[in-house]
């Protein structure tokens, strides 16, 4: 049973992300003493009224600025025996890289938009970006319902809206909640203001969510070789599945079998393991093992030289640039070999070359060596990736079709 | 929070497979140039025992105690019991130049931690050539800790950059780069909350320094320099009291620390300049 569900509350700029988890955090009684007297000092500073937002936005500049630079992320207590983190991100379109770092942890999302403004660009664009990560599940958040008289009219015109969005995306369009963050209104409790709303409050959505783990087949990632006690260990960690010692493995990508001749644990040598946990392996045959090899058993991933992947540049890519793909721990030199289509994520339309920062492109990549690598489906190491640059900084981030 | 115990299990052992993973990423990219800053706290002593799990039992780099001097007397009988029991490489750090001025906080908080503290780390960066520290903060201190990246860059003046964090993608790949920089903090511990410090602590059967525990109505919930820590109120005298306190508790975990309140924005601040 998973404890713990992460959850990146995304939107537009001003649509009330941070207000809505500041609230949240409050009535949900997850806050200490001094948090709500710190904030109300610091409103009372800046002759404001109490800001909920400021319990997320712990930056002075972002308090002055009434605006989330960057990410942050705040436990939270519930009724049920999970845990949960919200992850503030930033909304603003110059932000995205803050934006990609919270919701990147993110198991589900929730999305906010200010009834005012209704479905903006950056609405889109986070819906989008929700996606390209693999959050499938998305939890709607009308908010700032105060503002139109709690009206049910107003509502549902605006759901239609974002019915659409998520309709073009081929997302589900499911839990949409009509809010007042700034208030509290069906948040924690269910509104008295909107008797004609049936459905659920934030709270009863989010405690009957389920998210999946990784149950796939045994993974084991080599991240280093170190010497212990005169022999060499392949030291790294178990993704999914589980070993025991004489088992039969596949060392990826050269495809070759061997034994499990020693698992170690710590300091102490354990029969068998099951992931997640960092262990170390020696095998029977091969005697040295090297970062960026992977163990494998039962299914093995595609062992290949050519992935089609989705990208979205977090750099102006030039074609000609050398390239180096990291997938969990492998890493080789890659080129971009082919191009299928570029999206504006500024627009939200295709375009044409070259690829520029914040565009999404559906690629075909060329490596240098052979990598093991899976369908992206949110959960399985090997199907992310990044392309990094020969001065180290990503240029694109990528998941694997 | 009620987590029943083979849930509690299986919580621990993901968040300390992904703690390993990123303490053996740091080690093989920096190899002898990363040590670990330890302080003798809860969290670091967590982090020394995650370290010498990941590297099956020894602790490949330097463990750093930054010494201001002022810490309780508890705390150095702890540093020395362990040194000795595990064998630690242990370097300390100590501003010696400041502290022959006689630095204290009576001189300012501020200017004591940032001279004792992040001056201190500074020189031990620059003698012993480190370029990474393996630091045991975590998001649920502090609302300005809870802003950090799990690899964060500081720049040659030692300053955090938070205007320009790096790109750090499904908390694995990070844009951070020590080239043009003084060095890079990782950050093993940063989604551990402080409960699951002590739940790990208990599973683990790791040794705490005895202020934790509850005398006379009080105890320490973070311990640092014995002038600018205060006791809270509590009855938690043994581990299974302080995770039930923690459960229920609406007193901040550093509450009792000086240096985090004394002006609006101090963390920030001391943050920005190199502060731990």
């Amino acid at each position: 049973m998973p404890n713990l569900i992460k959850i990146v509350v995304a939107g537009d700029v001003d649509s009330g992300k941070s207000t809505l988890i500041g609230r949240y955090l409050y009535e949900s009684g997850s806050l200490n003493q001094g948090a709500v007297e710190d904030v109300k000092q610091v409103c009372k500073n800046l002759e404001r009224n109490f800001e909920f937002a400021y319990l997320l936005d712990s930056f002075e500049e972002e308090r002055e600025k009434e605006l989330t630079i960057d990410t942050t992320q705040c436990f939270c207590k519930t009724d049920n025996h999970n845990s949960m983190v919200f992850i503030d991100v930033p909304g603003h379109q110059e932000l995205l890289k803050n934006m990609l770092s919270g919701a990147s942890y993110a198991d589900i999302a929730i999305l906010t938009i200010d009834i005012n403004k209704s479905v903006k660009d950056q609405t889109k664009r986070h819906t989008f970006l929700l996606k390209f990560l693999g959050i499938t599940q998305i939890i709607t958040v009308i908010n700032k319902m105060d503002l139109r008289d709690f009206s049910e009219a107003d509502f549902l015109e605006t759901k239609k809206q974002v019915a659409q969005v998520f309709k073009k995306l081929h997302l589900e369009f499911n839990a949409c909640l009509p809010v007042s963050a700034g208030l509290g209104d069906n948040l924690f409790k269910p509104s008295e203001k909107m008797p004609w709303y049936r459905g659920k409050s934030l709270r009863a959505t989010l405690n009957g969510i389920k998210i999946k783990k990784n149950s796939g087949d045994f993974r084991f990632l080599i991240q280093d070789s170190y010497k212990n006690n005169g022999k060499s260990i392949a030291a790294g960690i178990v993704t999914s599945g589980s070993i025991k010692i004489n088992q039969k493995v596949f060392i990826l990508p050269e495809q070759k079998t061997d034994q499990v001749k020693t698992i170690k644990y710590s300091d102490k040598n354990i029969r068998s393991a099951s992931g997640p946990l960092a262990i170390g392996i020696i095998l029977k045959k091969t005697n040295y093992l090297k970062r960026g090899q992977i163990l494998c058993s039962n299914q093995l991933p595609q062992i290949t030289k050519t992935i089609r992947g989705k990208i979205i540049c977090t750099r102006p890519i030039n074609l000609n640039t050398p390239l180096n793909f990291h997938c969990a721990v492998q890493k080789t030199k890659v080129t971009i070999d082919r191009i299928d289509q570029i999206w504006d994520t500024v627009n939200l339309l295709p375009k044409s070359g070259p690829l520029k920062e914040n565009d999404l492109a559906q690629v075909v990549l060329k490596t240098a060596g052979k990598v093991a690598i899976e369908s992206y489906d949110h959960l399985n190491s090997l199907g992310k990736f990044v392309l990094v640059d020969n001065c180290q900084r990503i240029a694109a981030i990528g998941t694997v079709l | 929070m009620s987590m029943s115990k083979n849930n509690s299990a299986e919580y621990l052992k993901t968040l300390e497979t992904k703690s390993i993973y990123i303490i053996r990423e740091a080690y093989h990219k920096y190899r002898d140039q990363l040590a670990l800053l330890w302080s003798m706290g809860k969290d670091s002593t967590a982090l020394l025992h995650l370290t010498q799990k990941a590297f099956f039992g020894k602790i490949p780099f330097p463990v750093i105690h930054i010494d201001t001097t002022y810490k309780f007397k508890e705390i150095y009988e702890f540093r020395d019991r362990l040194v000795k029991k595990y064998k630690l490489p242990l370097l300390i750090a100590k501003n010696t130049r400041a502290l022959n001025k006689k630095m204290s906080p009576e001189k300012g908080r501020y200017e004591c931690c940032q001279a004792l503290k992040t001056e201190a780390l500074k020189s031990a960066t620059k003698h012993h050539h480190l370029k990474a520290f393996l630091v045991a903060i975590r998001r649920d201190e502090h609302l300005i800790r809870a802003k950090e990246r799990i690899f964060s860059v500081r720049d040659k003046n030692f300053k955090w950059d938070w205007r320009n964090p790096s790109l750090e993608m499904w908390a694995e790949y990070s844009d951070a780069n020590t080239d043009n920089s003084s060095h890079l903090r990782v950050h093993p511990l940063l989604g551990w909350r402080e409960i699951d410090v002590w739940l790990y602590t208990k599973q683990e059967k790791l040794p705490v320094v005895n202020l934790y525990f509850a005398k006379k109505g009080k105890r320490y919930r973070s311990i640092g320099c014995q002038c600018c820590c205060q006791a809270v109120p509590s009855s938690a005298t043994d581990i299974n009291k302080i995770i039930a306190e923690l459960a229920t508790t609406k007193i901040a975990e550093r509450s009792g620390r000086c240096q985090d309140k004394e002006k609006t924005y101090m963390m920030q601040k001391l943050r920005s300049l190199g502060y731990m």
